[in-house]
């Protein structure tokens, strides 16, 4: 038979072997352990959940965002229109609930005490029958995004500050009629009831209202509706459009994507500590033999910005810390061997060895200078908000690392200064996922191009979770104090 | 009784009973495996207790790839030479590396059966035992056993074909105290 075969038998039937074991004893060891075991929760799969809730937090924010801008983009396009009811009679429609009815009676007051004045066209009112409708103005005041949406807390209103016409109705169209001009005819003026408007309305420039010209008490009535829907309606709507584009370029740069791009040190602090007392010899081996070194972290990011100041991160960092374990001792063995240890001469001449033990020392100087580095891949969730002074910004940030791998590589001691590779038994001594760190910090940035920002945050990271396993004799715990320099592209 | 299959997802989502019958199933089985590198009885106890909490720890990780028989012969493995003394391991290692000899007739080893053959195995010196168990009877390679035990991969070699010598030795002497007394 040739070895391979003896070996593959062997093999076999050695695996087979069975050896005597007290099943009850040896399950009442194990129960309370196992008891123990059972207890921990059952991780969820957490990093996916906690990646979907990120990127549900920022595409629900989004939406809200451009739901809103949308709103009063419709705001606009809907407010107004105008139709040509009939052949005399133009209306131009605005639907504005705020509208007061205060105005409109002061409106009526107005045209129904005014004295006309031939002389001055400014007051020609009286004779305007009490019927008659009216232009009622209103101003950007009412034109909030109050009474479109309920705005988001950090929204600002983009809306011009500059009063403007806004040819509005209430409930029931507002026209100029041809009745009005009819009544009208007698004075020198057309524009009494624009003016008496105007005193009744505070707000209202004189820019807004482009006064009818004294002719137009002399013009046809489709004459003056064809030169009041040329004099105000194109300048109106245009303003309105000029308006609407203005709020809509206003809207859609208020919030900016960008790409981050990070890298940083930081001091590590370690907190090693034993669960128990047999630990007790392992944890000042290690105290003694192991110093920190410092931490480097580096990733990408995808943020969302507001000009409100506030901003989200949601990325992919990689983390590594170092250390060294640095050993420097002289063993001695005594040990005894077979050897002479004697040579004899005898009378003839001839030498005989005398065999027997012989002591011998074995000196070993040890020098170990060995790097460990636990390496942690996390996804960052960052929310930071930030107030612009000029080309800079300075603000506060808040995050949260969920750490997605955990790797270990380089020797550790044992108890009996024996080494112990840490990446190929990383699976009895450290887990391969921490869970969730935290991190806050300040961010301070400058603007160096339309597009690019500069970042600089000095963090501290704290790891609340152990490293280690839960065999393991020693609770191993990190913080980082350090920073970030970040470069962002915003577009 | 459950199927292996049903008694691994039992144990995954952590019901008592059935990690119960898993400690009754293999519990000889291991002890056996575990008895091949400790020799002490209650230190191979405490091994096979070690070994039991491994494997109910990362069962969540076990990968249908291979026998689970295997899998955890494995971890009971890792586990008994965690409690050996490496250092002794390493010092006979060290003083018998460079004393590699000839090749040995394989031969010898077929009258035999598994029993004699095992307690001529277990009489080995720690170093010649750990390596021979590892790379015979559990399938590692020297490559692997050089990581396990720390020593280079020639040293492992070395050991291996010295266990073998002296194992033949043995198996020798048995044959011709049989043949002497027959």
């Amino acid at each position: 038979m040739k070895w391979q075969q003896f070996k593959n038998r062997l093999k076999k039937d050695a695996q087979q072997q069975e050896a005597d074991v007290d099943l009850d004893a040896l399950w009442n060891a194990l129960e309370p352990q196992v008891d123990e075991l059972n207890k921990q929760p059952r991780k969820r799969r957490f990093i996916f959940w906690l990646f979907f809730t990120g990127v549900l937090i920022a595409g629900t924010g989004w939406f809200f965002l451009l739901e809103n801008n949308s709103r009063v983009e419709v705001a606009y396009d809907e407010g107004i229109s105008v139709e040509k009811i009939a052949e005399n009679e133009l209306i131009v429609k605005r639907e504005n609930p705020s509208i007061t009815t205060a105005a409109q009676n002061k409106n009526q007051a107005a045209l129904s005490t005014a004295t006309p004045d031939p002389n001055d066209g400014s007051n020609a009112i009286a004779n305007v029958p009490a019927e008659t409708k009216q232009v009622i103005e209103t101003t950007p005041k009412n034109i909030t995004t109050s009474s479109i949406t309920t705005p988001l807390p950090f929204q600002k209103t983009t809306f011009s500050k500059t009063p403007r016409l806004s040819i509005t109705k209430n409930k029931t169209a507002s026209t100029v009629t041809n009745k009005t001009h009819n009544a009208l005819e007698d004075t020198k003026s057309a524009t009494p009831v624009s003016k008496e408007i105007e005193k009744t309305k505070t707000l209202v420039t004189s820019k807004a209202l482009l006064p009818l010209p004294k002719q137009q008490s002399l013009l046809t009535s489709e004459e003056s509706l064809l030169l009041l829907s040329k004099n105000y309606l194109p300048s109106a709507l245009k303003e309105y459009s000029a308006e609407k584009t203005s709020a809509n370029k206003k809207a859609k740069s208020s919030i900016q994507f960008s790409v981050e791009v990070l890298g940083g040190i930081s001091y590590v602090n370690r907190s090693l500590k034993a669960k128990n007392i047999a630990a007790d010899e392992l944890l000042n081996i290690r105290d003694k033999y192991e110093t920190n070194l410092e931490a480097s972290h580096y990733g990408v990011a995808l943020g969302l910005q507001h000009t409100a100041g506030f901003r989200f991160s949601l990325g992919l960092q990689s983390t590594s810390i170092a250390e060294r374990y640095q050993w420097a001792e002289t063993l001695s063995e005594v040990d005894s061997i077979l050897g002479v240890q004697v040579l004899r001469i005898n009378l003839d001449g001839d030498t005989i060895p005398i065999m027997g033990m012989i002591p011998q020392t074995t000196t070993t100087e040890g020098v170990k200078d060995i790097y460990n580095t636990y390496r942690l891949i996390d996804i960052p969730i960052r929310i930071a908000y930030q107030r612009s002074f000029g080309k800079w910004n300075a603000g506060l940030e808040l995050g949260v690392l969920a750490n997605i791998s955990l790797k270990t590589a380089g020797i550790i001691p044992d108890e009996k200064l024996e080494d112990v590779d840490i990446k190929t038994q990383q699976s009895s001594l450290f887990k391969s996922k921490i869970g969730l760190s935290y991190q806050i910090g300040l961010v301070v940035s400058r603007s160096i191009s339309d597009h690019f920002e500069l970042s600089f945050s000095p963090t501290v990271r704290f790891i609340p979770k152990d490293f280690s396993v839960s065999e393991y004799g020693l609770s191993q715990k990190y913080s980082l104090i350090g920073g970030n320099i970040g470069l962002h592209y915003r577009f | 009784m459950l199927s292996e299959e049903q008694l691994i997802k039992d144990c995954q989502r952590g019901k008592k009973t059935s990690q119960y019958e898993l400690v009754k199933r293999y519990s000889k089985m291991l002890m056996a495996a575990c008895r091949r590198y400790v020799k002490d009885e209650s230190s191979a106890k405490d091994v096979l207790q070690e070994t039991f909490i491994r494997i109910f720890t990362n069962i969540k990780k076990y990968e249908p790839t291979g026998p689970f028989e295997n899998w955890m012969r494995r971890i009971a493995v890792r586990c008994a030479l965690t409690a050996l003394d490496k250092t002794a391991i390493k010092k006979e290692i060290a003083l018998t590396a460079h004393h590699l000899t000839g090749s040995i007739e394989p031969e010898v080893y077929n009258y035999l059966g598994i029993e004699t053959i095992s307690r001529l195995i277990d009489e080995l010196p720690l170093g010649y035992r750990t390596v021979f168990n590892l790379n015979v009877i559990e399938g590692y390679t020297h490559k692997e056993i050089s990581e396990l035990l720390q020593i280079t991969e020639s040293a492992s070699r070395s050991q291996l074909t010295r266990a073998k010598k002296m194992l033949q030795k043995k198996i020798v002497l048995i044959n011709t105290q049989k043949t002497t007394s027959a």
